[in-house]
């Protein structure tokens, strides 16, 4: 992989966000430092294709965002599915948010091709591909207020750049946009499971998921909730692997949520709520894959993992009010 | 892009497109006149390039099959609205029965069904018959407008986002049974939602106006969702 993720990160803002940030409910902010701060669902309306745009620039442009239906239980949910390609690349160099920065005393995450320039995290370390020269670096955030000069300042530094050459897409929880960014993130979120339990990464040929967008609420902390179980309790990921079986099976019982015996069925307000609404306190065994799907090329076998939970799924689709 | 820039470019799309899409073009001294479902079979593509531009490209037209009870994949239409507002304005007749986008009085993309012709052409128009494929996909785009439609006659207007999947009723030569399809489609497999602020007794009220049995109204401040009945 030859290409600059964040020259083709670039290529979306400048042609497809930036130009109809009208049209996609957006704003632009140019901030003193220079750093530009697109605002596509933080208070700006945002919608279903800044939600495209924001996880196309997110993947390093190498992957699409489209959405269709599907039916859970009594309902019919939107769907936000993912196809991607050099998975491995565009997830954990990318698309994965593992950049840390702490400003004013709030741990963040970041995500986007900004985090292949050093490839500092240790989930970027688990591919080769680095992205060191870029004429620009393309940041994603899930946050509830706009990035100011001193959080992009420390953005562009984690990576030895400067706020001027910075993109930063920011949206939070508690919008569509941010609710379908989150639900795009079906295959990002089982490639560091995969790699926790030690699979051989670079087997990956090819990747697609996709996951209910089940509630768009104007609450932060209520959508933070109700968006991640649409990854906790929907979402579904297709990989196409090159490896011995042997690497598939043995991740049955390991890989998947449902392993989460005693918190399995519980909507994840409520174990957030048990966290005491600090991402750092979430044990990593609960941000796992609802199912997987494993297509071994080599073998011709398939092998599917987990489980969907409609029940959570369509309590989130119907509301506080139970849909009466 | 504006919104009438958009419908224009959807306009020309087909333009420029109508062999493989199936139509035929007519220059008229009034406009461009685009068959796409009286003596031209129309089709797939000339629907949603029409819709992409009526809903002046803002969200997404998309095709997708839906399983019936009987286990059949039949086609079927998904929109996913960032203007639900917007859309529904392009949806609304004006007294000759044309619907579409206007600018300085002039069509930048009408639609017309109940005629092969308007007598009096005003910009860019496409027109088909009812019992079309087009005029089946225009109409299962329309579900959602009235949606619209409806809580806006209730007094909400702040109407962030949409989506909605119907299924498309097979056509027959009897325009009468074609409509029974469609009604028994709307009222037994179409979904969808939109996202708004607004008053409980209002989105009840509007909810009860409509023939969408599927449509469901999600009010983002309390959290709830409203459905039919």
């Amino acid at each position: 992989m030859r290409d600059s993720l964040n020259e083709r990160a670039a290529d979306i803002v400048e042609r497809c966000i930036l130009p109809e940030l009208d049209a996609l409910g957006g704003k632009v902010h140019i901030l003193a430092n220079g750093a530009t701060v697109i605002d596509l669902g933080v208070y700006a309306k945002g919608g279903w294709m800044a939600a495209k745009y924001f996880t196309e620039a997110n993947l390093g442009g190498l992957g699409e965002l489209t959405y269709t239906t599907m039916r859970i239980g009594t309902c019919r949910l939107p769907v936000a599915t993912v196809f991607v390609d050099h998975a491995a690349i565009a997830e954990l160099a990318a698309h994965d948010a593992f950049l840390y920065i702490e400003y004013k005393g709030v741990r963040r995450s970041v995500s986007g091709p900004i985090r292949s320039v050093t490839g500092t995290d240790q989930f970027a370390q688990a591919v080769d591909y680095r992205d060191p020269h870029p004429r620009k670096i393309v940041a994603n955030i899930q946050i509830d207020g706009l990035p100011d000069e001193g959080m992009t300042d420390l953005i562009a530094a984690s990576v030895e750049r400067e706020a001027k050459d910075l993109y930063l897409l920011a949206a939070r929880t508690g919008t569509l946009t941010g609710a379908a960014q989150v639900c795009a993130r079906n295959v990002e979120q089982s490639l560091p499971s995969l790699l926790d339990q030690g699979f051989p990464i670079g087997s990956i040929v090819q990747a697609s998921g996709c996951a209910p967008i089940p509630a768009v609420v104007d609450d932060e902390d209520l959508a933070y909730g109700r968006v991640n179980d649409g990854l906790l309790y929907g979402q579904e990921t297709n990989l196409y692997v090159d490896c011995a079986e042997e690497e598939i099976l043995r991740l049955e019982k390991i890989l998947p949520f449902d392993k989460n015996k005693d918190v399995w069925g519980t909507p994840f307000e409520e174990l957030f709520a048990r966290c005491g609404y600090l991402w750092r306190n979430v044990p990593r065994e609960w941000d796992a894959p609802c199912r997987v799907n494993f297509f071994d090329i080599r073998t011709g076998g398939q092998f599917s993992y987990g489980a969907i939970h409609e029940g959570v799924l369509e309590r989130d689709f119907l509301g506080t009010n139970g849909g009466r | 892009m504006e919104w009438t820039a958009r419908a224009e470019q959807s306009f020309q799309t087909l333009k420029q497109e109508a062999e493989a899409a199936n139509c035929f073009v007519e220059t008229r001294s009034g406009g461009t006149l685009i068959d796409a479902g009286w003596k031209a079979p129309g089709g797939w593509m000339a629907a949603k390039y029409v819709l992409e531009g009526l809903i002046g490209g803002r969200g997404q037209v998309s095709y997708t099959h839906r399983k019936m009870p009987d286990g059949s994949q039949i086609p079927a239409l998904e929109l996913f609205i960032d203007d639900p507002l917007g859309m529904m304005r392009s949806f609304v007749p004006d007294a000759s029965g044309i619907y579409g986008v206007r600018k300085d009085g002039r069509w930048m993309l009408g639609v017309a069904e109940h005629a092969p012709a308007p007598e009096e052409q005003n910009g860019n128009v496409v027109t088909a018959a009812s019992d079309s494929l087009f005029a089946g996909v225009l109409r299962a785009a329309r579900l959602l407008a009235r949606g619209v439609m409806m809580l806006q006659k209730e007094g909400i207007t702040d109407i962030q986002w949409g989506w909605s999947s119907c299924p498309i009723a097979a056509m027959t030569a009897d325009l009468e049974e074609t409509e029974r399809r469609r009604r028994e489609m709307e009222r037994s497999a179409a979904a969808g939602a939109l996202w708004v602020r607004g008053d409980a007794d209002a989105i009840r009220r509007a909810l009860e106006r409509t023939d969408y049995p599927g449509l469901r109204i999600h009010e983002l401040v309390t959290a709830f969702t409203y459905g039919k009945g």
